[in-house]
Order: C-alpha cells, then structure tokens, then sequence
C-alpha cells in the first residue's frame, strides 16, 4: 500500500516536472523564430500586376524594421518583342551614407511602376524580372544579398502575382503610407479595389502574436511565485485545502476566481487602451508613477499581512481574505480573491513577462486585449487547476497545524513589499507622504482591531469602525497632494541628469553618452544599479572611456522621458542606450546588465571614431 | 511543516521557471536558423578543414587559404552595400593592425565586383588581404554556413586551417579577442 503511493507519488511528480520542462523547452524553441530575421521574400514581400496595359505595377509589402534601398531595385522584361521603359520609384527617406553618398530607402510599403511597349502584338504573357536589396536595421544589423525574383503576368489583366505563386492571382493592398501616396503612377490601381489577402500581411505579425501569447501565458504563470503573490495563492490553497467542500462547489469556486483574475488584467488592459487613446506613454510599472496607487497598494499589501498573521482576526462577514473568504463567501468572494491577486501582483514583473507585454503595448487592441487574457490565464491556472482537478488537490499536502504557521511566516514578505512600496513613495513624495500612508495604515489597523472585537449588533461599534475606515482614506487621500520635493539637476563631472537637449549637444559635440533610464519602482533597475553602475569598476570606465554618464528618474510621470522611451520602443524601464563617439546612432543594451556587457558597450563606443575618421577624410 | 513532496513540486516549479528563464537568455542571444542549402553544395562546418578553398583575390590571382596556414585566420564577407559591414571594416584593420604578432590574419571576402570593391577600398583602405567571392560557385557564404548569404558574416579558421567559429552580424573587438584566444588555446 505505502509502495503504490510512493509510486503514485513519483509518477506525479515526473509527470509535473516533464510538463514544466516540455513547457519552458517549447518556449525556448518558439523564441528563436520569434526573435529571427525573416527570410528575404517575407522581409520584403513582391507582388506584380498588370492593371493597365503598358505599365507593370509592383507592390513590395516591407516587414516592420528592414528597409529597402531605392537605388538597387530594378526590373526589367525578359520577354523578346518587348520593350521596357524606366522603373519609376517615389521618393523615399534621405540618408547619407559616407561611402555611397545620398541614398534613399523605403519602410512600410513602395510602389513602383514598369512601363513597356511592344514592337508587335502584345504576347500574352510577359516575364519580369525584378531584383532588389534591403537590410535589417535593428539587432542584429544584417543586410540580404540582392533577390531577384520572376514573374509570368498575363497582360490582359488580372489580379497581382507573386513570385512563387506563379499564375495564382493573389491581391495587391490599397497604398498604405506617405511614400505609397506620393507615387506618380500612370495606371489606376484597378486591383486595389479587391481586399487585401489577409495571409499575406498578417502573417509576420501573427507569428509575434502568437509568441507574446506564450510569453505571456509563461510570465502569468511565473507570477504567482513572486514574493507579492505566492503567500495569497498559498493562503488561498490552503483554504481550499481547509474547506473540504464539494468537489462541484470546489470547481464552481475555482472558476469564480479564474474569473476574477481575467476580468482584472482586461480591465487593465482596456485602461491601457484608454490611456494610450489619450497619448499617455503607458508601460508596465507606469500604474507606480502615481503616489496614490503606490500608497493604496502599501495599504492593502499591509492589510493582508495583518490578515496572515493573526493579529486582527476579521469579522465574519468582511471575511479574512484565505480561509474565511473560502468557508464563508460564495463565488463572490473567490472573484474577489482573483481581483486581489491581480492587485497584489501589478508591482511585479515575472520574467517572460516583459517581453509580451513590449509586444502588447504597441500591438492593435485585440492583440493587446489576448495578451492580457492570456497572462490572465497563467496567473490563474494554477490555482484553478487545483479546484477543478481533484488529482492537483490531492498533490497538495494534507491540511494541518502546520498551514496557521505557514500562513503566519507568509505575512512577513507582504510587509516587505509594503516596505518597498512606502520606500518608493519616500522617493516620490518625501517624508510627508511617508507619514500620511503611515498614518493611514495606523488608523487601518485600528480600524480592523475595533471591528474585529466589536460585538454583532452594537451600532455603535460599527460606527466607529467607519469613522476609523474613513480616516484612514482621508489620510491616504492627502497622499495625492503633497508636492513633489525639488529634485536639483546634477552636474558633477561625467554624470548629470537626463535632458534631451544636452544630449543633443553632448552628441554633436562628438562625446560618447551612457543613457540609463531607471525608476525607484523598477527592481530590475535597483538591481543592475547594485550590480553594474554603482560600482567603482562602472566609474573608472566613464573616467576611461570619457563617455559622460546620463541618468533620468522615471519614478514620476516626465513626458520628457515618456518620449525617449518610446523613440526606443521601451515598453518601461530600465532602458540603456550608449551613443558612440562621434556623435553615431544610440544603440539599446538589454535590461539585465554585466559588468562585461557594459564593459563591451563603452568600450566599443569609445573606439569607433578614431578608426572611422581617418578613412572618411 | 511542509512535508518533502511540497518542498520537492516547489523546487521542480522554481527549476523549470529558471530553466525556462535561462533558455531565453541563452536563445535570444542566437541568430536564426539558416535555410538549407541546395542540393548538391557542401556545406562546411565546426571542425571541418577549410585550407583548400580557393578564392580570386583583386586581381584575379587564385589564392588559397592555405597560404595562411599556421596563422588564426579571420573571413570577414563583406559588400558595399551592406552597411554594417562598412562599419566593422576599420575596427577589423585595427585589430589586424594591434593582434598580427597574436597570429591574427583577417581575409575580407567581397561579396562583389572586383571593380567596384577596389573602387570602394580606395575611399576605405584597409590593410588586410581581400578576395573576391562573387563569381564562386558554389556561393561562398553557402559553403561557410552562411546559406541566405546575409551579411556581415564573420568566420574563425584555426591554425591548423580547421574552422572554429561562426558569427551573423557585426563583429565586435571582445568577440575577435575571445576568438583569438581561443584559436590560440586549442592549437595546442
């Protein structure tokens, strides 16, 4: 008997840790199309049409982030009796390269037109030729060797072709951007009238979403072991584990609060939308800018401490937020033990998570609504599998003393984190503001500790517990008034304040600039701060390197900031970004920091001009 | 107070998240897959010898990679219109320039006309040989690994002529220093 449940037990358990491995391996192999360079015909996608005889239309469809070069596309008809004219191309984006001279590239979507006569009768089909170059402007910085690619179209007409689709006629999209409208065609864009082949476009994107999907079912899922909401979903496990209800009441529940925790990451994420519509600079974190929330959230991370440890017991009908909610509340009470994961988890960011939700905060609506759903999924599976599969239950351990003491030692990280938080505020709004959330968690605790002992039915304790309630807010409310102090500009030597002007004197001025962009409520940032660029080694490399260390604050909303992010596409902090000498292009370093990684960054920045001058003189 | 199968399915969690975290550490930081390589072309890999590979230099003299034997030798692709690549030419001649005596030989490969290359490395002058792969066929990126022919694209020859690294992109003076030490390390 004891063998089969050992044996049991060890099935389980290689079972869960093959899924776990099978999952974070299915990840790792879906990250490297995802983070790929796409091959040259889906980088620039080519249709040809003719729509009027005379003149070949091209259509190139340009993935977000390669561009192509307006002077190596060229085309030419291969079929004898024809005669091909000048392949007019619109203007593109002026660049000056210091070997090639001026060059003109596209992004998005070109237009170009072929225009040909006949010596005789027009043949019925024509071949073209068309070959054309183009790079890969972000990391990594890859240019594909010219493609040439031919196409047979017939010139009675017809829809737009693709290379390797041969005859099948595949529609060409409306013009879609500046450079597509200024094109000075001969030919009505008669195949425009025909919707554009959604397999066609949507399939680079549809890889992306697909990805941040997973990214984002990872990251929901790695949230709930992070320190602000592992103790709830413990304290929550075990008072399913207390409760030893129905297993139909127990799957009733465990959806409740699968839904609690989805509606609030889509109602984040419809705030997000509605944010974003109004042209706020919007990333994960962002919610911390804003001292009422950081204080709101240190009051409820310190309430539920208070829960955990005992020290108020609630009153029945509040209902303490594991177990008593779980015996006492109906599926209300379980959304809401999903709404306050949700609450609990917004200050963390899990790994994974990052990734996603950069994709989300720039994707379409819908895309950015699946994104939430999705980590809305991860950070409720769990708990949900528990409820609904009785063989999850079963792996828990079986209840005991042991979970009142459990519960007890879990309250001590939730008031770390509120630590956390009041100390963000300190940095925020200073020691008034400090005070005032103290204040309000004093007049909370009080608050719970009178209703707690008050007796049903007397009024007047109820009363005061009200008064002690509405104190607490008045006092949290005064949070959202005290003036920022005065942060001075810092200037000393190689390390000042961020400021987009002196960046750009400091940059034409040729000097290298280390850009780190950092907020008090960003861990990932304290932590490289810690590792990296607190350290004497970090100072002595600026002093090296002469590179001139810039440091912007984030904690508060700057719109200043907001927009250098976004010209980086950081969906948050931290963001680095080292400018070479010489005034160069900035180049982004990822958000974990080496010291090697720096290293490399400063030195390279420092290095290239003086190879780079002598040659262009 | 938490018995051992608790312990042992939050370790396993902790694990898979870290592995997973690792993974994507570790993957980010590759480049993709390449396409295969048509039929019949014989792609080189780590290990393999390529001492007898035989490119036209700028004036149509066919030169070998043996010529070079007993030296790190460094294939750098290149062509004019690939702008990274013009970027890492004067960081590639200054290494050529500071690690010679460290063994260090850097052969640029034009993916390009002999003529327009020259006209171009006479505005951009480096002190490393060059040779011309355009007109190879097999395509020489192909046989170096490099199937799509993307560029830059850096490849590591030991000193004794087999092939020890492979990089898509720019190259970066940490990257070439850990190569040469490498190179340097396993020739023994």
């Amino acid at each position: 008997m004891k063998m089969t449940t050992a044996c049991k037990l060890r099935s389980r358990l290689i079972l869960l840790a093959t899924l776990l491995l099978a999952a974070a391996g299915a990840f790792a192999q879906n990250s490297s199309p995802g983070e790929g360079l796409l091959p040259v015909t889906q980088a620039f996608a080519l249709k040809a049409s003719i729509a009027k005889p005379g003149t070949v239309e091209l259509h190139f469809a340009i993935a977000p982030h390669y561009y192509l070069y307006r002077g190596r596309i060229h085309a030419k008809i291969v079929t004898s009796g024809v005669t091909t004219g000048a392949l007019q191309t619109p203007a593109g984006i002026k660049e000056h390269d210091p070997y090639l001279g001026d060059v003109e590239i596209y992004h998005d979507a070109v237009d170009a037109s072929l225009p040909y006569t006949a010596t005789g009768a027009i043949p019925a089909t024509l071949k073209v030729e068309v070959s054309y170059q183009g790079c890969h402007e972000v990391e990594p910085k890859i240019c594909y060797p010219p493609n040439t690619e031919t196409f047979t179209l017939p010139t009675s007409g017809g829809g737009p072709v693709t290379a390797a689709g041969g005859g099948n006629a595949i529609n060409g999209g409306a013009p879609r951007n500046p450079i597509t409208a200024s094109l000075a065609t001969a030919a009505g864009p008669a195949a425009s009238a025909l919707p554009e082949s959604a397999a066609q476009t949507a399939s680079p994107i549809g890889t992306g979403l697909a990805f941040a999907l997973l990214l984002a079912f990872t990251g929901g899922l790695i949230l709930n072991l992070m320190p602000c909401v592992l103790p709830v979903l413990a304290i929550k496990a075990v008072g399913v584990l207390e409760s030893g209800e129905s297993r139909q009441r127990a799957r009733v529940h465990a959806l409740a609060y699968a839904a609690g925790v989805i509606a609030s990451f889509l109602a984040i994420g419809l705030a997000i939308l509605g944010l974003r519509g109004a042209g706020h600079a919007v990333g994960w974190g962002t919610q911390l800018q804003q001292p009422l929330i950081v204080a709101l959230l240190a009051c409820v991370l310190f309430a539920v401490g208070l829960s955990m440890s005992g020290v108020v017991q609630f009153g029945n009908r509040l209902g303490n937020v594991g177990a008593g909610l779980t015996r006492r509340g109906g599926a209300a009470g379980h959304f809401f033990t999903g709404v306050l994961a949700v609450v609990v988890a917004s200050p963390c960011t899990a790994p994974f998570m990052g990734v996603a939700l950069a994709y989300a905060f720039v994707a379409p609506a819908s895309h950015e609504l699946l994104v939430m759903l999705a980590l809305g999924v991860g950070l409720a599976l769990p708990l949900t599998l528990i409820g609904l599969v009785p063989a999850f239950a079963r792996l828990l351990p079986k209840p005991g003393r042991w979970m009142e003491t459990l519960k007890q030692v879990l309250a001590f990280p939730m008031y770390l984190s509120a630590v956390w938080l009041v100390w963000v505020l300190a940095h925020q709004r200073g020691a008034d503001a400090v005070a005032l959330v103290l204040i309000a968690m004093v007049l909370l605790a009080a608050a719970f500790w009178w209703h707690g002992r008050g007796r049903p039915g007397r009024r007047f304790g109820h009363a005061f517990t009200v008064v002690l309630a509405s104190a607490a807010v008045v006092s949290l409310y005064g949070v959202a008034h005290v003036a920022p102090p005065a942060h001075g500009a810092v200037t000393d030597g190689n390390n000042m304040t961020f400021n987009p002007a002196k960046l750009q004197s400091l940059r034409e001025a040729g000097t290298p600039v280390f850009v780190d962009i950092g907020a008090d409520w960003c861990v990932t940032c304290k932590a490289n701060e810690y590792a990296v660029l607190n350290t004497r080694k970090f100072r002595k490399l600026l002093q090296e390197t002469g590179a001139v260390y810039m440091k912007g604050d984030w904690t508060d909303v700057d719109p200043e900031i907001g927009a250098y992010l976004k010209s980086f596409h950081s969906p948050g902090v931290p963001l680095y970004v080292v400018y070479p000498r010489g005034g160069g292009a900035g180049h982004a370093l990822p958000t974990v920091l080496t010291g090697s990684l720096v290293r490399n960054a400063l030195v390279h920045a420092d290095m290239q001009p003086a190879d780079v001058e002598p040659a262009t003189r | 107070m938490m018995d051992r199968r608790t312990v042992l399915i939050l370790a396993l969690a902790c694990l898979a998240a870290f592995g997973g975290w690792w993974l994507q550490y570790r993957w980010t930081d590759k480049m993709p897959a390449q396409p295969p390589a048509p039929a019949g072309v014989h792609v080189l890999a780590t290990g393999d010898s390529a001492s007898d590979y035989t490119l036209p230099d700028l004036d149509g003299n066919p030169t070998t990679l043996a010529k070079w034997h007993g030296r790190v030798v460094l294939l750098n692709f290149w062509a004019t219109w690939c702008a990274p690549c013009r970027e890492e030419m004067p960081m590639l001649a200054r290494m050529q320039r500071e690690h010679a005596r460290d063994g260090l030989q850097v052969v640029g490969i034009a993916m390009e006309q002999p003529r327009s290359a020259a006209l171009f490395l006479k505005q951009l002058p480096v002190d490393y040989p060059i040779l011309i792969g355009i007109d190879a066929d097999p395509v020489p990126t192909t046989v170096f690994g490099d199937t799509a022919g993307l560029l830059p694209y850096s490849v590591l020859i030991g000193r004794d002529g087999r092939i020890l690294e492979a990089k898509l992109g720019a190259l970066d003076p940490a990257t070439i220093k850990d190569w040469l030490a490498e190179a340097n390390a396993s020739k023994s």
